[in-house]
């Protein structure tokens, strides 16, 4: 083996080290995928609802990557905006993947646009009044 | 010099003592509303399995007045903002394994079911679930609930006392229903019992 051969075998076995070191490095990281408890606590700091379906978060968090629900409830350094985007649309809207091919619904009456104006709009399909109720000019205080 | 050290101790003692002593009444929570899902039926409203957001709009509502009775007013502030994890502790709780331990009446059946359209009643079973195992996620679950609470509650809504409805929906219905209806409706809802053997079940008991 001549001298250049040696050095390279020096630098295969530095890189080969390098690349050993980083392994603990990645099992943290597979470690730190958030728990449910965790995850839902993001969702309720996000959505600004101190209470959340379990169902809604449940499909949710069924459905994310692993990687997303990192990158949503992991460490502050690894949170990336645009996955925590495609949360809020899916708990808003009841639908994952929102603007995708292959948009997935996750709930329906439990969605929170939903809850955000049940005070004045009735989830679709569902009871709002007496029969006719929407007929009848609203009361104007 | 001795009895007003001991004097002065106690008057400060006692206030404490007796704030601490109705914290811990207050926020008993299970002491009226058992976690336990095999538990002897109370005279009142069983909270596990209901959707968290109803039981929190509820804290807001005893809270904002919406909602009337004396002690969950003072409960529900004494909360603060303990609310919401309350919710989520008996929205989690197990549900109980209910039965149906009496003949249902078909007046009662009939408003569950049907409703009656002529006077503008849908069945009630169209957001509170058709069976105990429906799945109720914005309305609370009705089947099991004491009948003295639940003809309590419909009597609220119709007289406007209870005004924690979505839309006044529970104010317009309970309106529309009689005395009697109301009696057998809380009634049918209250044969749905905890399906556990209890003494006056066994044979020999």
């Amino acid at each position: 083996m001549d001298k250049h051969h040696r050095n390279m075998d020096r630098r295969g076995f530095l890189a080969g080290v390098s690349a050993l070191a980083l392994l603990p490095q990645s099992a943290a990281a597979q470690s730190s995928v958030p728990t449910f408890a965790d995850f839902a606590a993001r969702c309720r700091e996000l959505t600004g609802f101190d209470v959340l379906p379990r169902a809604l978060v449940g499909e949710l968090t069924s459905r994310l990557p692993s990687r997303d629900l990192a990158a949503v409830a992991g460490d502050d350094a690894g949170r990336d905006a645009e996955v925590q985007k495609v949360v809020l649309k899916a708990l808003y809207t009841g639908v994952y993947g929102v603007g995708t091919d292959n948009p997935d619904r996750i709930a329906y009456p439990d969605a929170l646009m939903y809850a955000a104006i049940e005070d004045a709009v009735n989830v679709p399909s569902f009871c709002g009044g007496v029969p006719g109720y929407w007929a009848e000019r609203p009361e104007v205080t | 010099m001795r009895p007003l050290l001991t004097a002065f101790v106690l008057l400060t003692a006692v206030p404490q003592t007796v704030a601490a002593q109705s914290a811990d009444v207050l926020l008993n929570c299970s002491n009226c509303h058992t976690l336990q899902s095999d538990s002897v039926p109370s005279p009142y409203p069983v909270l596990n399995g209901q959707p968290a957001r109803y039981i929190e709009r509820q804290l807001q509502a005893y809270r904002n007045g919406l909602r009337a009775h004396p002690q969950m007013q003072q409960t529900a502030t004494a909360l603060g903002e303990g609310a919401g994890a309350m919710a989520r502790l008996y929205a989690d709780a197990p549900v109980p394994d209910l039965q149906l331990r009496a003949e249902p009446s078909s007046q009662a059946l009939s408003l569950i079911e049907d409703g009656d359209w002529s006077r503008g009643l849908p069945p009630c079973a169209s957001c509170h679930g058709m069976s105990k195992d429906d799945e109720m996620r914005i309305a609370p679950r009705l089947h099991g609930q004491p009948g003295g609470y639940l003809a309590a509650q419909l009597r609220a809504y119709a007289d406007g006392s209870r005004r924690s409805d979505p839309m006044g929906r529970m104010r317009a219905f309970s309106q529309r229903l009689s005395s009697e209806e109301i009696g057998t409706l809380a009634d049918y809802y209250e044969a749905w019992r905890p399906s556990v053997e209890t003494q006056e079940d066994r044979p020999d008991g």
